[in-house]
């Protein structure tokens, strides 16, 4: 049998409005990483010295070696990398082996990026969120519509969204209605 | 100095007839520019009407907007933002505004008092939904619901602030200016398209300059704050718990536009101070409904903010010392004199006074007091308090809602100088200091409470419900003298301006019937919303495809190639059957597919069941206690069939869960219940078992699964799944599970599971290959005659093999219903087991899960259908159980069907009636195994 190609949702999109960018990013994986009952000093201290920073606090992600991590629950964080390995998961657990567990969660989520000057008042009709007081560096899991999201900031005007692979084209659709009621 | 742009003329129309208004014009001003006095027919006694206020108090004016067919009714003309091309039509005109048939209800009027409706139309009572209803609502209702699909689009947002400032008058203004110079967050919200309130109609200096440049000059420095946002035509309609507000913007009034028509915000603010001004009340006198008749305040604003000219001869009458303007002659009641009555067919000619003089007029102005703002303040169950000296409720202080203060009119002060000073003070109690505020005028406000004229003859108080002072004293003597009653029998305060003119005159009223004060005789309060908000608006954009997610499946793209049709399940979309040239129906894509796949091989994606990831040391003890049955115990590379119960011991839900490593589990779920199991766990998880090294992820979209059934399903996957991996009965035997790789390298989950009954795997891949890999099975499937196979084929397959499924785990069973009792552990407990051993759930005679065939096979079998004992009466009473699950089985050429009956698994071979109550019909069945198709599982062995 031939190779099997893959493909993700919002693969190559990319659109320009007045004020607001919006596109698709790709080559990364993420991974979630559950952290083991007694285990949270060893394996922030493993994780710091992989990836070179601290785990995040509630409600942030921190800037890593090579991608990003974010705190998504009690003792569970999100690991994105700019790998091409779709064994992530099988990679953290040996490296992590005893500390936390890891599950692939790339296939999950669909992923854009919004920036632009106009890209708060678009986000202010989508998404509950309080997002132009927050410091970049903030990331939380919220609602956008009646879509689950995670919103990560990662400049003053700039964010990564991701949405649940399977709703994606809904999330879109919803989100080029909201942009084309105000820009 | 007038804020219409004469320079700007817009085209418009009112029933039909052409008029020119400006920009800067109300619709209700444009009119009045146009000396239209008759805009309405109120709505019992179909009265003539014209405007009466200049904002949302207005009770009157209420109007269609008409745009291509498409109506919206009921729209206050004193709110809608005058635009070329506006087309307007009257309501509650039968046949016309002009000439209305049932202006004769006015002739009636003494039948038609309050409550009339719950003393007439008794009898004959047949007539009562046929006749009377319908006449009634014809004559009664208000505006006309478009019955075309509306047209615009609407939005939701969420905002956030420090404080939200409600009103955009001299007190609002000043409190944004003090608290955004203070660099807080403010949102300054105002209903008006043109913020500024009475300053805007009220000619008075402020620190030297006019009224309205102030306010101009203001909002200039205000747009300059970029911690400022200004929230003009925004109507905060509703203060919600944790200091949330709810706000209605309307960006245009134009039908059809291009964006959204309105937004609905969501205002989460740390304060909100209520600068919403007040609005002043009418006095009832007789006949005082007639067009001409305005309030005072109200006649002031058409004159210096849209320039209407009145004339030479209005008339003012007043209780209070409230502002004069243009009025040439001044009835005030403070001097014993008063306006007893009226006269003017389809408009006011002339006033009578008490005196006896007849002065004729076109125009009337009204000023009877002062009713602060102060809705908001109520909207969590505060009651404002009367003040005596202003005669009227104020907020009170020490039971307003956390975080909310109230300031100018709307707290009962009314001087602009009283405004600045509250703004300042509220903004200092905030930690905004400010210094000396503007020098306005200070005169306070003056007034004698003067409430009615007691008289024969009608005089209005709630002029949208068309209730008279009479029907209030009425009430009182039928012994309806609680405000709420009196509210409910005559339904004042109960139209759309929820009483704003009439409630406080109403109370006086009724007041003086009952010789108490209006304090001891009680208030209403206020609900939300503060001003009536469209349906469309609460809808948002959460209509049509956006009314709900819709979450599509790995191989919808596939699936759609191939002629899929799709259910819904869940937010899922799911390939139902998949209907081929030369087929007839359903029935038979369906039944070819149940065929390929039990002679051949069928694929179904299955990727919308639930998946969990369970890691932890503790992953199988976890298991242990959720699952009825043991999974500590299973090896790693073997799945296992798991139920699961509610903590009252009720089935919840099945599935299988797979031990992948000694941490490692992953748990299926049905799709529907996807999310209450993970739900259900993380409770476990997080307060049952804390001490528990485990931890929960939801993987069901990361990973796309097909089932690949039927006895050629190992030749297929063998073409598939990459050499290295042995896949035969041997190596990989039923239930079995496993890490392999599929076309040349790319990772792969493989599952021997079977819900069909057949030979049977499931092959899961990260979703992102999910595409490419339903391609790829069905190519190689190619010489096996290979099939996709939709929901349908599988709910027959999993009854012929007698699986539960929805229809069975159906919030009433247990595992001893569904013939799972000895698959209850003994060794161990789990959550739920303790209750379902409950007497009435384990009883001998209890239901059991069984199958049903028809005594004579060509007859057709119900769901739903009721078994009853053949020869017992066919009632409720000798009801024995019902049927769950039917289906036609092509690979027995008859139907099937599962259900529950009465001490079922000991009554094999007996017969029973399956009685259909919807369809009024019954059968003879047959009670026998659930398992139709290889009771004894060999074909999922091979």
């Amino acid at each position: 049998m031939s190779k099997l190609k893959p493909n993700t949702p919002f693969d190559g999109y990319a659109r320009e409005f007045d004020g607001l960018n919006i596109s698709h990013p790709s080559g990364f994986e993420i991974a979630s990483l559950a952290v083991a009952n007694g285990e949270y000093k060893a394996f922030a201290k493993s994780f710091k010295k992989t990836y070179g920073n601290t785990l995040p606090e509630p409600g942030t992600w921190n800037e890593l070696k090579n991608g990003k991590t974010l705190w998504t629950g009690q003792n569970q964080y999100f690991l994105l990398q700019y790998v091409e390995d779709d064994r992530l998961d099988e990679t953290l657990a040996g490296k992590f082996d005893g500390e936390a567990y890891a599950t692939l969660q790339t296939d999950g989520w669909a992923a854009l990026d919004v920036s632009g000057e106009r890209v708060h008042e678009v986000l202010e009709r989508f998404v509950p969120l309080d997002l132009r007081s927050k410091e970049v560096g903030f990331g939380a899991r919220t609602t956008a519509h009646h879509m689950s999201v995670i919103v990560l900031k990662t400049d003053n005007d700039a964010y990564h969204l991701f949405t649940p692979a399977s709703s994606s084209a809904g999330f879109l659709d919803a989100f080029e209605h909201v942009i084309g009621n105000i820009l | 100095m007038s804020l219409v742009d004469n320079s700007k003329p817009l085209n418009f129309s009112f029933d039909g007839k052409s008029f020119k208004g400006f920009e800067g014009d109300t619709l209700a001003s444009a009119l009045l520019r146009n000396n239209v006095r008759l805009v309405g027919r109120s709505f019992k006694y179909h009265r003539p009407r014209g405007i009466i206020g200049a904002g949302s108090e207005e009770p009157n004016a209420l109007a269609e907007i008409h745009q291509d067919g498409v109506i919206e009714p009921n729209r206050r003309a004193t709110m809608i933002k005058l635009f070329d091309g506006l087309a307007v039509k009257s309501q509650n005109g039968s046949p016309s505004l002009n000439f209305d048939i049932l202006a004769i209800n006015d002739l009636v009027s003494p039948f038609l008092s309050a409550g009339f409706y719950y003393k007439t139309f008794m009898w004959p009572r047949v007539f009562w939904e046929k006749v009377y209803e319908p006449a009634i609502r014809r004559a009664a209702g208000l505006g006309r619901l478009s019955t075309n699909p509306d047209p615009d689009s609407y939005d939701k947002g969420f905002l956030h602030c420090d404080t939200l400032i409600i009103g955009a008058g001299a007190a609002g203004l000043q409190a944004a200016l003090i608290a955004g110079r203070a660099g807080a967050r403010v949102i300054l919200a105002d209903e008006d398209f043109q913020m500024g309130g009475r300053l805007l109609s009220d000619p008075q200096l402020i620190d030297g300059i006019c009224g309205q440049g102030w306010a101009e000059q203001t909002i200039a420095e205000l747009h300059t704050l970029p911690n400022v946002r200004l929230l003009p035509r925004t109507t905060v309609y509703g203060q919600y718990d944790h200091g949330i507000y709810g706000a209605l913007e309307t960006r245009t009034d134009k039908i059809g536009a291009p964006g959204a028509r309105q937004v609905l915000w969501r205002i989460y603010s740390q304060n909100a101070i209520l600068a919403a001004g007040a609005i002043e009340r009418p006095i009832a006198f007789a006949n005082n409904d007639r067009p001409g008749i305005m309030l005072a305040s109200a006649m002031r604003t058409y004159e210096n903010r849209f320039g209407i000219d009145f004339g030479d001869y209005p008339v003012l009458t007043n209780n209070n010392s409230t502002k004069r303007n243009h009025a040439a002659s001044r009835i005030d009641t403070r001097d014993a004199q008063w306006v007893s009555d009226t006269r003017g067919r389809k408009g006011l000619n002339s006033v009578s006074l008490n005196s006896g003089q007849n002065i004729e007029t076109d125009w009337l102005g009204v000023s009877g007091g002062w009713n602060p703002n102060l809705h908001l303040t109520c909207h969590k169950r505060s009651r404002p308090k009367w003040d005596e000296t202003k005669a009227c409720f104020v907020p009170d202080i020490n039971t307003l809602p956390e975080n909310m203060q109230v300031i100018g009119a709307a707290n009962g002060e009314f001087s602009t100088y009283e405004a600045f000073a509250s703004a300042k003070s509220a903004c200092a109690s905030l930690g905004h200091k400010s210094g000396k505020p503007p020098k306005a005028e200070d005169t306070p406000l003056s007034i004698n409470a003067f409430w009615h004229v007691k008289g024969k003859k009608r005089a209005w108080v709630d002029f949208q419900n068309d209730v008279t002072s009479k029907d209030i004293t009425l009430a009182h003597q039928e012994g309806f003298s609680s405000v709420e009653h009196v509210k409910r029998y005559t339904t004042l305060g109960m139209a759309t301006d929820q009483g704003r003119t009439s409630n406080v005159v109403g109370l006086a009223i009724l007041a003086d019937a009952r010789g108490q004060s209006i304090p001891e005789t009680g208030t209403t309060i206020f609900r939300p919303p503060y001003a009536p908000v469209p349906i469309g608006a609460f809808a948002g954009p959460h209509k049509g495809q956006h009314f709900k997610q819709t979450r599509l499946t790995p191989s919808h793209k596939y699936a759609a190639e191939q002629g899929a049709a799709f259910v819904e399940t869940g937010y899922w979309k799911r390939a139902q059957w998949f209907a081929r040239n030369g087929e007839q129906g359903w029935r038979d894509s369906v039944d070819r597919e149940v065929i390929t796949t039990r002679s051949s091989v069928g694929i179904c994606d299955v990727s919308t069941l639930g998946k969990i990831d369970v890691q932890g040391r503790d992953a199988g003890a976890f298991l242990n206690k959720v699952y009825v049955n043991s999974f500590k115990l299973l090896k790693p590379g073997k799945c296992r069939y798991g139920l699961m119960l509610r903590e009252d011991g009720i089935a919840m839900d099945d599935g299988t869960s797979a031990r992948f490593s000694d941490t490692h589990y992953v748990m299926t779920t049905t799709t529907a219940n996807a999310g209450l199991v993970y739900r259900h766990l993380e409770f476990a998880r997080q307060c049952l078992f804390p001490d528990m090294d485990v931890h929960l992820i939801s993987t069901t979209e990361q990973w796309a699964q097909y089932s690949v059934a039927g006895p050629n399903a190992r030749k297929l996957l063998q073409k598939i799944v990459d050499q290295e991996y042995d896949i035969s009965n041997e190596a990989f035997p039923y239930m079995a599970c496993g890490k392999v790789t599929v076309c040349g390298g790319t990772r792969a989950r493989l599952f021997r599971l079977s819900f069909s009954g057949e030979l049977a795997y499931e092959i899961a891949v990260p979703t992102r290959y999910g595409d490419a890999l339903i391609r790829a099975i069905l190519e190689a499937g190619e010489e096996f005659g290979a099939c996709m196979y939709g929901t349908e084929a599988l709910g027959v397959m999993r009854i012929e093999k007698g699986h539960a499924a929805g229809n069975e785990l159906n919030g009433t069973t247990t595992a001893l219903h569904l013939g799972l009792g000895g698959f209850v552990s003994k060794k161990k407990d789990c959550i739920g087991k303790v209750l379902s051993q409950r007497e009435g759930l384990v009883a001998e005679d209890g239901l059991r899960l069984v199958g049903f065939i028809a005594v004579d096979s060509k007859d057709q079998i119900t769901n739903g259908a009721h078994f009853i004992n053949i020869g017992d009466p066919k009632d409720a009473a000798h009801d024995q159980g019902y049927m769950s699950s039917v289906a036609y089985s092509p690979e027995l050429g008859h139907y099937v069907g599962l259900g529950f009956i009465k001490g079922g698994d000991k009554r094999k071979g007996e017969e029973v009636m399956a009685v259909d109550f919807v369809r009024d019909n019954h059968i003879n069945v047959r009670i026998v195994s659930p398992h139709f198709v290889d009771p004894d599982g060999d074909r999922l062995r091979v």
